[in-house]
C-alpha cells in the first residue's frame, strides 16, 4: 500500500516535470514541413485500388462459402435419405425381420435415377441376383439325412397351418 | 462529422471516408514517423503502408472510441520494424541522402529565408532527436504526434507505465539541454 503511494507520488512528479519539459519542446518538436500534396493523392489512389482488392477477396469468400453450404446440405439429405430408409418402419414388417425382401425394399429406396446409368442399373441386377441366390439357398430343403433338412421339417411341423 | 461517425463509415468500406481519415492524420503520423526514423523518403513509404494496414484492420477494430491509438501504434510499429530491419538504431543520415532535408523543405514554407530558418531548426532538433535510443524517440512522438496519454502509450507499446514516463523523462531533458547547448554557441558566435 505505501509502496504504491510512493510509486504514485513519483509519478506525479515526474509527469509535472514533464509537462514543464513538453511545454517548451512540443511546438518544435511538432513543426515539420507540410507533407507533398501528391504523396497524400498516391495513398488514396493505393488505397481505393486495395479496397477493390478487399472487396473481390471477400466476394470470392462469400460464394465459396454458399458453395460449402450447399454441398453440405446435399450431404447431410443424402444421408438422412439413407438412414431413413434403412430405419422406416417398411423395415420392421415381419417379412422384412427375417431378411426376406429387405434388399427389394433398400434398393426402392435408393434414389431413382434418370436416364442410362449403367453402373447403377448394373448394381441393381447384381443385388437382385445374389437376392435370388440367398432365397434359393434358404428355401433349400437339402439331401435327405441332411441335418439341416431335418431341423427344416421339424420346424415346420411346430408351425401353425 | 465528428470521428467516430467517420471511422464507422470506413469500416463499413465507404471509399470517401476513409479518404478523410488520410486528410485528417496523414500530416501527424509522417511527422511521427519522420521523427522516429529520419528519412523522409522512407517515412512517406511507411505513411502509406500505415493507411493500408488501418484499412485492411478496420474490419476486425472494435468501435470503442480509441481509434486514434490504435492508428498510431499501427505506425510506430511499422517504423519500429523498419529501424529493426535497417539493423540501426539512431537517425544518423542514410548514406546518399545528405541533401534530402534541403530538398524536403524546398516547398516549406511561405519565403525562402522564412523557409531556410524553418529548416534549420527542424534539422538541429532532428540532429537532438537522432541521439535518443529508439524507445524514447517512440515515447515522445507517440505522445507529440499521437496525442496520447502516457497511460495509452503503455499500453500501446506492452509497458508499465513507470517505464514510458521514465523514457519519456529522459529524452525531454536530453533534447532540453541539448537546444540550451545550441542557444548558448549561437550566443557566443553573436
Amino acid at each position: 500500500m505505501s509502496q504504491d503511494k510512493h510509486t504514485s507520488r513519483e509519478f506525479e512528479a515526474i509527469s509535472g516535470e514533464i509537462a514543464e519539459m513538453e511545454a517548451g519542446l512540443r511546438d518544435r518538436f511538432t513543426t515539420l514541413p507540410p507533407l507533398d500534396p501528391s504523396v497524400v493523392s498516391g495513398i488514396k489512389t493505393r488505397l481505393r485500388a486495395e479496397a477493390v482488392r478487399i472487396e473481390s477477396v471477400d466476394k470470392a469468400g462469400r460464394s465459396h462459402g454458399w458453395l460449402r453450404a450447399v454441398i453440405a446440405t446435399a450431404a447431410t439429405l443424402l444421408l438422412a435419405t439413407g438412414f431413413y430408409a434403412i430405419t422406416r418402419p417398411a423395415n420392421t414388417s415381419p417379412q422384412a425381420a427375417n431378411g426376406q425382401g429387405s434388399l427389394e425394399i433398400f434398393m426402392a429406396s435408393l434414389p431413382q435415377v434418370t436416364g442410362d446409368d449403367a453402373e447403377i442399373t448394373q448394381l441393381r441386377q447384381d443385388l437382385r441376383q445374389l437376392e435370388s441366390q440367398a432365397s434359393s439357398n434358404n428355401t433349400d430343403t437339402g439331401a435327405p439325412g441332411d441335418p439341416a433338412a431335418q431341423r427344416n421339417v421339424a420346424d415346420d411341423a411346430h408351425m401353425p397351418a | 462529422m465528428d470521428l467516430t461517425r467517420l471511422v464507422h463509415l470506413a469500416k463499413a468500406g465507404q471509399t470517401q471516408a476513409v479518404e478523410q481519415l488520410v486528410d485528417l492524420y496523414a500530416p501527424r503520423l509522417f511527422g511521427l514517423l519522420y521523427r522516429m526514423i529520419g528519412s523522409r523518403s522512407e517515412a512517406e513509404d511507411l505513411l502509406q503502408e500505415t493507411f493500408i494496414k488501418m484499412l485492411r484492420g478496420l474490419v476486425a477494430y472494435q468501435e470503442d472510441g480509441r481509434f486514434e491509438p490504435w492508428l498510431f501504434s499501427i505506425a510506430a510499429n511499422l517504423a519500429r520494424d523498419w529501424l529493426r530491419r535497417q539493423g540501426r538504431s539512431p537517425l544518423t543520415p542514410i548514406a546518399g541522402k545528405e541533401d534530402e532535408s534541403e530538398a524536403t523543405f524546398a516547398f516549406a514554407g511561405p519565403g525562402p529565408e522564412q523557409t531556410l530558418a524553418q529548416a534549420e531548426q527542424v534539422d538541429l532538433l532532428q540532429q537532438a532527436v537522432s541521439e535518443l535510443s529508439p524507445a524514447e524517440r517512440e515515447v515522445i512522438s507517440l505522445r507529440f504526434f499521437g496525442q496520447m496519454s502516457f497511460k495509452e502509450i503503455a499500453e500501446a507499446l506492452n509497458i508499465p507505465l513507470g517505464t514510458a514516463l521514465a523514457r519519456a523523462h529522459r529524452a525531454l531533458g536530453h533534447l532540453r539541454q541539448k537546444l540550451a547547448d545550441e542557444q548558448q554557441d549561437d550566443g557566443v558566435r553573436e
